[in-house]
């Protein structure tokens, strides 16, 4: 009976307590979809043109200034870069050739390769300017590695650089391959360019983060002014931290004769790369004394990427 | 011959019956319909009204022996605690015997006799329409009579029983309106919620006795007990209306840069018979398997073959915003931060391993002194803890409906980089990984502690 007892009250415990607890826990799930968000907005017009139409214009070539202006938002570590591509309706590596003012003639040559590009960015590359950061653990980056470097003087009488070497060959992937990137060798002649960031992962990137919240310092951020205003302290005159906003500017220096002498691998200062290397030997005999190129429409793209640093 | 052996026959037959008859009555004076109930109290409602057991019992009573009048009482038998709490056991007046109430009705009002003529029952008695307690262990209280001898009474003037003595003889059967008692019981939870009613099971008996009228603490017959068994259960109600899921998408630069708000996401409404604590705990499996040495969400996805960044993100990055503020708080031990750009980090959220005994992940900069409402790991209100009440009404004083129901909202800000700022452990100079990533929260009501 006592037996019987224990029972009852230990059913009744278990019954009595079905609507109370000494504690009381609700869960709720949160759930994040981190996407990658890689952001790259390109200002400028879709298509420039370059218009060699006076003898002036072949000797020191055309300059597009500003002509794009590229603004980056990136929410992982990133890498940009530019690839001088065509269609290879020539060859790989050279421009198409959409219409020949030859006639059919064959004096002229039409492998002008994608190399005769030239870009020049601002601002620099800003693992060029820490000139600290290493790439695959083997060097710094060097002014070869960006197109942050003046276009060079060309010196007519011998259509080439006038001192030193051009240091702003586009970046050009075999047509087939266009999102190969630029490797970096650690050896300063055989570099291929990046706008930011580098080859590698080890500390060759450029953080994620936007052009949005950048400052460009101007002349109004005096110490302590709440708000800004004068007196107005100088500014620095740069974004407050590059790697989102680059002005990009271009040239075309056909020459006299026009065999287009930037793209000579020997007239840059890496002169070893081997996208550079490749595209000269794309454009034949282009560089021989007495060639020239032909007449006609040439095209080509350039093709902007901005990818996870990997 | 034969007739008058068998007349004889019948008659010691029937002698020997009434005898049997006669002897078992009078050891019989006092009889229960049962011996034992329980009530259960569970629902916080039911400490808003006083409990009532109606029916508990029903007693009767045999007389016979039409030359004693007899008198009726209550004893306040035992009393018998094991509580489940210590919330409430050094009040000043605990829950005990004394708030435990008796009502003993019969069809004459016969409790109700003005035995005083004052014009109202004897406070002292035990009423046949009011709840009275008997009083501490060892206390009687009369049903019928008193400690003056009264003779033959009548019933209660009123009543059908008005010209007729009721304390004579007569039974259940041939005299139900004078001779039985319905037994009713009610709990006093008055002192609720200024005294919390520890939870707990009481064992309340009560005895009956039948005393001779001229002869005031002598029994007649047997003596019945009625134990009645009282649990009181802790009553923790959380009532969460919320998504079981809340899902961040950021698929947009600007609200990486912005965050993602999830207003009022989740509310809580609180019932509560203890004072309590509420708090909110960020958790994850890996955070549990590695108990606190891994504080980070679960990676449950990634989108990038070659992720150069971390899949670590600290548990600590979201944020919550609770509205009101928490009552106990004494700054900057809450939630009720209003939400900054960048996140300031005081809204993070609480990091901790475990279910019933929670340990803070230092490592996720927790301490658990942020509570929604209380003070974790402090005792006592009002500093410490919330008082008993409800969300459904103001208990008139003792506490607001307002402060029983709260209102969350959530934000998580990975930012540029995505290094999710306000987290700990940071995960600088890295970025989070892109992927899709999962934590819970738990809200936890507990009793103060």
């Amino acid at each position: 009976m006592k037996k019987i007892a224990s029972l009852l009250f230990a059913g009744a415990m278990i019954f009595g307590s079905a609507n109370a607890q000494i504690l009381s826990e609700q869960n709720v799930t949160i759930n994040m979809d981190l996407q990658p968000v890689l952001q790259l907005s390109i200002e400028g017009p879709e298509q420039i043109d370059f218009n060699f139409t006076e003898i002036d214009q072949y000797y020191a070539g055309i300059i597009k200034n500003g002509a794009n202006v590229l603004k980056v938002s990136s929410s992982v570590s990133f890498d940009l870069w530019a690839a001088g591509l065509s269609q290879g309706n020539v060859s790989s590596l050279c421009m198409d050739q959409l219409i020949d003012y030859q006639g059919g003639g064959t004096a002229g040559l039409n492998t002008i390769p994608v190399t005769a590009l030239e870009l020049h960015q601002f601002p620099a590359n800003p693992l060029v300017t820490a000139n600290t950061a290493t790439c695959d653990g083997t060097t710094a980056l060097t002014a070869e590695s960006d197109y942050s470097q003046a276009f060079a003087v060309i010196d007519a009488a011998i259509n080439a650089p006038a001192a030193g070497a051009g240091n702003n060959a586009i970046y050009a992937p075999a047509a087939a391959t266009p999102y190969i990137a630029p490797q970096m060798t650690g050896v300063a002649t055989a570099e291929e360019k990046y706008i930011a960031g580098g080859d590698g992962t080890s500390s060759c990137a450029v953080v994620g983060g936007s052009y949005l919240t950048k400052t460009m310092g101007f002349n109004d951020g005096g110490a302590g002014n709440v708000p800004p205003g004068p007196p107005s302290a100088a500014g620095t005159g740069l974004p407050s931290t590059a790697g989102y906003y680059f002005v990009m500017d271009y040239r075309i220096v056909p020459g006299l004769p026009s065999m287009f002498p930037m793209h000579v691998a020997t007239n840059n200062a890496n002169s070893t790369a081997a996208s550079l290397t490749a595209a000269e030997t794309a454009a034949g005999t282009l560089a021989t004394a007495g060639n020239y190129a032909a007449p006609g429409v040439y095209s080509m793209s350039i093709k902007y990427i901005l990818a996870e640093d990997q | 011959m034969h007739y008058i052996y068998d007349l004889r026959k019948k008659f010691f037959i029937a002698l020997s019956f009434f005898s049997l008859f006669t002897f078992g009555v009078k050891g019989q004076v006092l009889d229960l319909s049962s011996f034992q109930k329980k009530i259960v109290i569970d629902d916080l409602s039911e400490f808003m009204t006083n409990p009532t057991l109606f029916a508990a019992t029903t007693l009767s009573l045999t007389h016979v022996n039409a030359a004693v009048n007899w008198d009726l009482v209550a004893e306040s038998f035992a009393f018998n605690a094991n509580t489940y709490s210590t919330q409430g056991t050094l009040a000043a007046d605990p829950f005990d015997e004394e708030d435990i109430k008796i009502r003993a009705y019969n069809q004459c009002n016969t409790p109700d006799i003005d035995y005083d003529g004052t014009g109202v029952p004897n406070t002292n008695h035990i009423s046949s329409t009011l709840f009275r307690n008997i009083g501490t262990t060892g206390t009687e209280k009369y049903i019928v009579g008193d400690i003056v001898t009264r003779g033959a009474t009548n019933g209660a003037g009123g009543s059908s029983c008005s010209a007729s003595p009721i304390n004579t003889t007569g039974s259940p059967t041939s005299n139900p309106e004078s001779h039985t008692f319905r037994i009713d019981f009610e709990l006093d939870f008055s002192n609720f919620p200024a005294t919390v009613m520890t939870p707990g099971f009481y064992t309340y008996t009560v005895m009956f006795k039948a005393y001779d009228d001229a002869n005031p603490g002598t029994q007649i017959g047997n003596a019945v007990s009625f134990s009645l068994e009282i649990e009181i259960l802790p009553v923790l109600q959380m009532n969460i209306s919320s998504l079981q899921n809340i899902d961040f998408s950021f698929s947009d630069i600007n609200t990486y840069n912005s965050g993602i708000i999830k207003y009022g996401a989740t509310k809580m409404e609180i019932n509560s018979n203890l004072e309590w604590d509420l708090i909110a705990v960020g958790s994850s499996s890996i955070n549990e398997s590695t108990t606190g040495a891994s504080p980070y969400w679960d990676n449950i996805a990634s989108y990038s073959s070659n992720p150069g960044g971390t899949s670590n993100i600290p548990l600590s990055a979201l944020e919550l915003f609770q509205n009101p503020s928490n009552p106990s708080s004494t700054g900057n031990d809450d939630y009720s931060s209003s939400f900054t750009s960048p996140p300031s980090g005081n809204n993070n959220i609480e990091v901790a391993t475990g279910s019933l005994t929670l340990s803070p992940v230092a490592a996720s900069g927790s301490t658990l002194s942020k509570s929604i409402a209380g003070r974790w790991n402090a005792t006592s209100s009002p500093n410490n803890a919330m008082k008993p009440g409800s969300y459904i009404i103001s208990g008139g004083g003792s506490w607001t409906k307002a402060e029983h129901s709260y209102t969350i909202s959530y934000r998580l800000t990975p930012g540029l980089p995505t290094i999710f700022s306000n987290g700990i452990p940071a995960i600088s100079p890295l970025y989070a990984n892109p992927g899709s990533y999962t934590m819970r929260v738990k809200f936890i009501l507990t009793e103060d502690q």
